[in-house]
């Protein structure tokens, strides 16, 4: 048996619900947001905010990616949701009509002639899908050197893989991020205030906290309940079937 | 007496005073960042100049106070109320003075207004509900030292007192006005919010955790009300990129032995928003 790849991770294989497409699948999709708002698991951008959630299964239904891996992989920075690196090139690779990005680099190393393009070939007509040429020399004449706590200055191949494989995205498979651009690019434009906060470094409830030290139960707030069937999906297609409504009975 | 450096990364106690603040080049901290933030030359002039800098009256205040409260027993061996010796221009008070300290020892000397202002506060903290449980079952002055994984630049933080069962911290400040906008205004202009950050990264590194960072802070003054705050967590976030920027600065100008002061160049200026 076939170890599961890193890019098998980011997909599913299950018909995922678009939810603004149908009022039916709307519905059925905020029960599944009350559910994931609910878990702990999740970013702390979606714990308890349904419509973050339903914005993550809208996103994963439109590139065949699993709403959990959207969500571990979906920054919002200065108010853009922005995608990491990593997942963009591992939805590429997934998305089945491509050979998974190769990266070529040129130029001499620790110059700013040095660079690198993202390259991948299309399965239909096996034509080679060569990305544009990122090169230090780009990153120091757009200012990406010189932004707060830039990445380029302790990782440059690093940044030259990731900023090489979102170029290619964007004018090869640009349906892939819909258009955004990724969280290292963000932080290019806007410096390091959009590094993202380790998940160790955020804090815990001061309600808890006050709770705890006085000795009184904590409050929590009482769970969103929503009175709707449970999803049913065609035993074949696995599509979801749409609830019955009280005039088709 | 050895130096910061030569602790091992991971968490102390009873560090001595000296030894965590003494100067080194590229050792990051809350006071190098500070520095740092001014420019590479200001931080640089500040690790080479005087150790022995004896601080202002607000903080010899604060660590008097600080010891009052979180080490007690040490307090009221280590600090004594002088009595006024009268006009220390004249030689009749300066002898009563040198007599009066010969007597007393080693000690630190503090005025009896001052003296009486620290016990009320400690007083205030003790009283309080919430503060004085934060207060109990932990350890003061706990350091934390760690190597940054991205720049290889040694690291410490010292934070007032730990819980580890609580996974809390508390942050001392005595203050003049401990209401929320005067508060919010001095967390500001002291970048509480990067100390926030780098407490949590140091404890984090080594393995612990800070869920909670808490200020309490004390008005000087009667009657010496007590306000308890924690930081948001964009400003966590804020705190922390300012953290990660300010060790690539300093890494780089490690590197390259090179620490400039302003640009040479002309810098347009615009007025502050409150000015505009």
């Amino acid at each position: 048996m076939n170890e599961p790849t890193s890019s098998a991770l980011a997909t599913t294989e299950e018909k995922s619900i678009s939810a603004f497409s149908s009022e039916s699948n709307f519905k059925t999709a905020q029960r599944m947001a009350n559910a994931l708002a609910t878990s702990n698991l999740v970013p702390q951008a979606y714990q308890n905010n349904i419509p973050n959630v339903l914005i993550a299964i809208e996103l994963s239904a439109r590139i065949g990616a699993s709403v959990f891996a959207v969500m571990q992989n979906l920054d919002i920075i200065h108010g853009n949701p922005s995608w990491r690196s990593k997942f963009l090139i591992a939805t590429v690779n997934a998305c089945g009509r491509f050979t998974p990005l190769r990266f070529r680099y040129e130029g001499v190393e620790g110059t700013e002639t040095w660079g690198c393009r993202a390259v991948a070939k299309d399965k239909e007509d096996g034509e080679e899908c060569r990305g544009p040429l990122v090169t230090m020399a780009m990153a120091k004449s757009e200012g990406w050197l010189t932004k707060n706590g830039s990445k380029w200055k302790t990782m440059p191949e690093l940044m030259l893989m990731y900023r090489a494989a979102a170029f290619w995205t964007r004018v090869y498979a640009p349906e892939l991020s819909l258009g955004m651009s990724t969280s290292d690019e963000m932080s290019d434009v806007h410096g390091a205030s959009s590094v993202e906060l380790p998940t160790a470094l955020v804090p815990g409830s001061t309600k808890d906290l006050e709770a705890e030290l006085l000795g009184t139960p904590v409050a929590k707030p009482a769970p969103v309940v929503l009175d709707m069937p449970p999803i049913e999906r065609h035993p074949d297609t696995g599509e979801i079937v749409p609830p019955a409504t009280d005039a088709a009975q | 007496m050895k130096t910061i450096l030569e602790y091992h990364d991971g968490i102390h106690k009873n560090v001595p005073h000296d030894v965590y603040h003494g100067r080194h080049l590229g050792l990051v901290s809350k006071s190098a960042i500070e520095r740092l933030d001014r420019s590479p030359a200001h931080y640089k002039t500040w690790i080479d100049g005087d150790v022995s800098d004896v601080g202002t009256l607000a903080q010899a205040f604060g660590g008097a106070w600080h010891c009052s409260v979180l080490e007690p027993e040490r307090f009221e061996a280590s600090y004594v109320v002088e009595p006024d010796h009268g006009d220390l221009r004249t030689k009749a008070a300066k002898a009563a003075r040198d007599e009066w300290r010969a007597a007393n020892g080693c000690k630190v000397y503090v005025p009896e207004d001052d003296m009486a202002a620290m016990r009320a506060m400690t007083a205030a903290v003790r009283a309080h509900p919430l503060a004085s449980k934060m207060l109990a079952n932990g350890e003061p002055e706990v350091t934390a030292i760690w190597t940054d994984e991205e720049t290889g630049l040694r690291c410490k933080t010292r934070t007032d007192y730990y819980v580890e069962s609580r996974r809390m911290a508390v942050d001392l400040k005595s203050a003049d006005d401990a209401s929320l906008p005067a508060f919010r205004r001095s967390a500001a202009n002291y970048g509480y919010h990067i100390t926030d950050a780098l407490y949590r990264a140091g404890f984090g590194a080594v393995g612990k955790r800070i869920d909670h960072y808490v200020f309490v802070v004390v008005e000087k003054k009667p009657p010496h009300a007590v306000a308890l705050y924690s930081l948001h967590a964009d400003d966590i976030q804020k705190g922390y990129a300012h953290v990660l920027s300010a060790k690539l600065k300093l890494a780089e100008c490690v590197r390259n032995d090179d620490w400039p002061a302003y640009p040479v160049t002309i810098q347009t200026l615009a007025l502050p928003p409150w000015a505009a």
